[in-house]
């Protein structure tokens, strides 16, 4: 078969390698990558083991000889005292060399010399760069700026506001709404305080002969008391010139470095004001921080209305419990922002439209939901969370080799499923699989080892079989051998009616007009397709998105990245009017009851659709 | 001798991009293209302990090649994809063979001598001219048009040959 294709020229060997060397140029270059080169390679100067022998090992034999541990000088500080941040910073060292134990007071006496200070910062997780900025700290008030956004958090009066400093606007709020604790490096160090510290020796920067000092086994954000600090000491004024935060936590990965520190600097006063400065507007700019959701709100006692639950951030994923009175969501920052906000996972009470909880999840997308049992389960980073739906609160996790998954229950919440993909070392061309754990002992039962990448697997609703979704392909695994049972042509979404008998999967047909998106219907034993529905309503490419089955299992809801909201009756078929598709891409689409389902959109709204009107 | 050079960021932040690209490109791969990055830096950084480093764009370009052959020549070679390989449906058919030239383009990179894998690679990857090449990695023209013209010959010549033990051209 000659697969040379059409329209070449004749001579194949020069064309060969001109389309090779045109389609290996055709690859953008990763900008974020390009940052995490940089941000790597900045650091080799400090790197002790770069400036190991290489080539000419007399000359590196002589630089090792120079790196010594240093002596702990016992010059004291001279002004006055930064009292919030150094009172209690006491590091202990152990001595490597001597096998004895020095406290360095002295690092907590300069700093307590020091009135202001000001650095940078950067952050990043799971090997991506998240964050940068500069912290600007006095007295006990910490200026967070990071670019469009600044906070100042005001610990003495427990008060917080955040700026946007486009938009013009301020918010205030209270720091125990805070979802997080603010991160004040210095503070950190506390934690230090009965720690040991290990010398690593000296190192010389732009002229400055540097002490590094390591803890390990150290509580830091949430690292469980196995996270590592390295800080450079300078040895002149015996304060940080760098502290590099490592937290091993395989939710995060995360490396926070602090560094451009320049102590005592003049620092304008309305830096750490708390009022609202002139030219600016209230506004909310952190949702998470708001007390209520904004939109249009449901009033307590008010029967289910048509309305807007929430507006700001893109609702991702939907869930609804099994009393069908508590919605919990996915939010996350559009395409394209840049404000970097964490994921939030959040619950309302349905009858009032409140807030119950919200909390931080890291860069999860989806989440599962155990209805019989109320709990949940997501990942961040390589962290299975299992928690409890009422609260919130993570009541089990489980460490998985793959990040960035999908997690699901079975009925029974006996066992999860995680859809996972793995970029590996060839972006693109990822591999993807399930992983199947028993939460009755917490062990990773069986890998389901498939090569495409893998978006979606859900239980179906015996637990016999679980369904793998991917570009492509559904494919259909008896969990108790791993055995391949079944394959369907579809996409990344499918669902099970309530009772377990019939099946819903999306799927799409290329067409003379266009891609017309499909939800097929088939019995979920035999996979016989009973019935093909055709998405109707949306503006341009479809990609269906969202399926649900309404709890009665009578209505089939879907959405797409059209915008297109559909509902179809399953007794016959029909479609059911009343819901207007949107202007964006719906993402999800969840039935609270058989008359009312709630959608989440791009655009950056939670909605409520009632099906009777 | 001093082990930091004096403006380590500022030569940091001027390759950066041309060093990742260059070992995007022979590599395929991001995390593997940062690995051969980073290994470029340390690399030139000890170097300049040891000598004065007179042109870090020209050491810089060719660490990053030559590292990346290294990586690649480790690096178990691709599958090539075939038909009906999952992630073959729905692509294309020119950009399926497209990928495929290019995944055997990086396998034919490392059969090169070295110089001529890197004045190819800044060559065709980089599109440098002869002079800039001839000026960054100290070799005369002459030099750089011979290696690009035996690079080129011999890389369509790999590529046409396996192909053709493939039943791919006539």
């Amino acid at each position: 078969m000659n697969r040379i294709p059409s329209g070449w020229s004749n001579d194949p060997e020069d064309t060969c390698l001109d389309l090779a060397i045109e389609t290996t140029l055709s690859h953008p270059i990763d900008e974020l990558a390009v940052a995490r080169v940089k941000n790597r390679a900045y650091s080799i100067p400090f790197d002790r083991q770069v400036s190991m022998p290489m080539a000419d090992t007399s000359k590196f034999s002589e630089a090792i000889m120079n790196v010594q541990p240093s002596p702990v000088t016992n010059r004291l500080p001279k002004t006055k005292v930064l009292a919030a941040l150094a009172a209690s910073i006491a590091i202990v060292v152990w001595w490597t060399t001597s096998s004895s134990l020095v406290a360095i007071a002295q690092i907590a006496d300069s700093i307590n010399a020091i009135s202001s200070v000001r650095f940078h910062y950067s952050t990043s997780t799971l090997g991506q760069a998240a964050n940068e900025g500069a912290i600007e700290i006095r007295d006990q008030v910490i200026r967070y700026d990071h670019g469009r956004r600044v906070h100042v958090f005001d610990h003495a009066n427990r008060k917080a506001v955040a700026l946007d400093t486009q938009q013009m606007a301020w918010q205030e709020f209270d720091l125990s709404q805070l979802p997080a604790p603010v991160i004040n490096p210095l503070a950190e160090l506390v934690a230090a305080r009965e720690r040991a510290a290990k010398s690593l020796g000296s190192e010389w920067r732009d002229g400055r002969k540097l002490s590094v000092y390591e803890m390990k086994d150290f509580g830091l954000l949430d690292s469980r008391r196995k996270g590592t600090i390295t800080m450079w000491l300078n040895e002149e004024t015996n304060l940080p010139v760098r502290i590099e935060l490592r937290d091993p936590n395989p939710k995060f990965k995360t490396v926070t470095i602090f560094d451009q520190f320049t102590w005592d600097p003049d620092l304008p006063q309305d830096h750490f004001a708390l009022s609202m400065p002139a030219g600016y507007q209230p506004g909310e700019i952190e949702p998470a921080f708001a007390s209520a959701p904004t939109g249009v709100q449901l009033t307590k006692g008010q029967d289910l209305e048509s309305g807007i639950l929430y507006s700001g951030r893109v609702p991702g994923w939907i869930e609804v419990d099994r009393e069908r009175k508590l919605l919990t969501a996915i939010l996350r920052d559009k395409e394209g922002s840049k404000s970097n906000m964490p994921t939030e996972l959040r619950q309302w009470d349905l009858s009032t439209g409140k807030i119950r909880w919200t909390k931080f999840v890291g860069g999860a997308v989806k989440f599962g939901l155990q209805a019989e049992k109320s709990l949940l389960a997501l990942i961040e980073g390589q962290e299975i969370q299992v928690r409890d739906a009422a609260t919130g609160e993570v009541t089990r996790t489980m460490e998985t080799e793959h990040a960035m998954g999908f997690v699901s229950f079975d009925k029974t919440g006996s066992r999860l499923a995680n859809a996972y993909i793995d970029w590996g070392g060839n972006q693109s061309n990822p591999k993807g699989g399930v992983e199947l754990w028993n939460l009755t002992s917490g062990a990773l039962e069986r890998t389901l080892d498939i090569g495409d990448r893998v978006e979606l697997a859900v239980f179906r609703p015996d637990g016999l079989v679980v369904a793998a979704a991917s570009q492509g392909n559904i494919r259909f695994y008896r969990t108790d051998t791993g055995k391949l049972e079944q394959v369907l042509a579809g996409t990344t979404r499918i669902a099970y009616s309530p009772d377990g008998e019939e099946l819903a999967f999306a799927s799409i047909e290329q067409a003379m007009l266009g891609v017309i998106g499909k939800v097929m219907v088939a019995d979920a034993a035999s996979y016989a397709i009973d019935r093909t529905l055709t998405m109707q309503g949306g503006k341009g490419r479809s990609w269906p998105l969202g399926l649900d089955f309404s709890p009665n299992g009578q209505r089939l809801a879907a959405c797409d990245w059209n915008g297109a909201i559909n509902v179809w009756s399953l007794v016959n078929g029909d479609a059911i009017p009343g819901v207007e598709s949107l202007d964006s891409g719906v993402h999800c689409v969840r039935f609270i009851d058989d008359n009312h389902i709630a959608t989440g959109s791009e655009d950056g709204t939670l909605k409520i659709h009632d099906l009777s009107k | 001798m001093n082990t930091v050079p004096p403006d380590w960021n500022q030569i940091v932040d001027e390759h950066s991009t041309r060093v990742f690209r260059v070992a995007m490109r022979i590599l395929g791969s991001i995390p593997d293209a940062e690995d051969v990055a980073q290994e470029a830096f340390i690399e030139a950084y000890r170097l300049h302990s040891l000598r004065e480093v007179q042109c870090w764009t020209g050491l810089l370009v060719r660490l990053a090649t030559l590292r990346s052959l290294d990586a690649l020549r480790r690096r178990r070679l691709t599958v090539p994809i075939a038909n009906g390989d999952p992630a073959s449906r729905g692509q294309p058919f020119d950009r399926l063979v497209a990928s495929e030239l290019e995944a055997r383009l990086r396998q034919s990179i490392t059969t090169l001598p070295a110089q001529q894998a890197t004045v190819f690679t800044l060559a065709y990857y980089e599109r440098w001219g002869r002079d800039e090449i001839a000026a960054h990695l100290g070799i005369n023209q002459k030099s750089v048009s011979s290696s690009l013209h035996k690079a080129r010959k011999h890389l369509a010549n790999l590529l046409s040959m396996n192909l053709k033990s493939q039943g791919e051209l006539p």
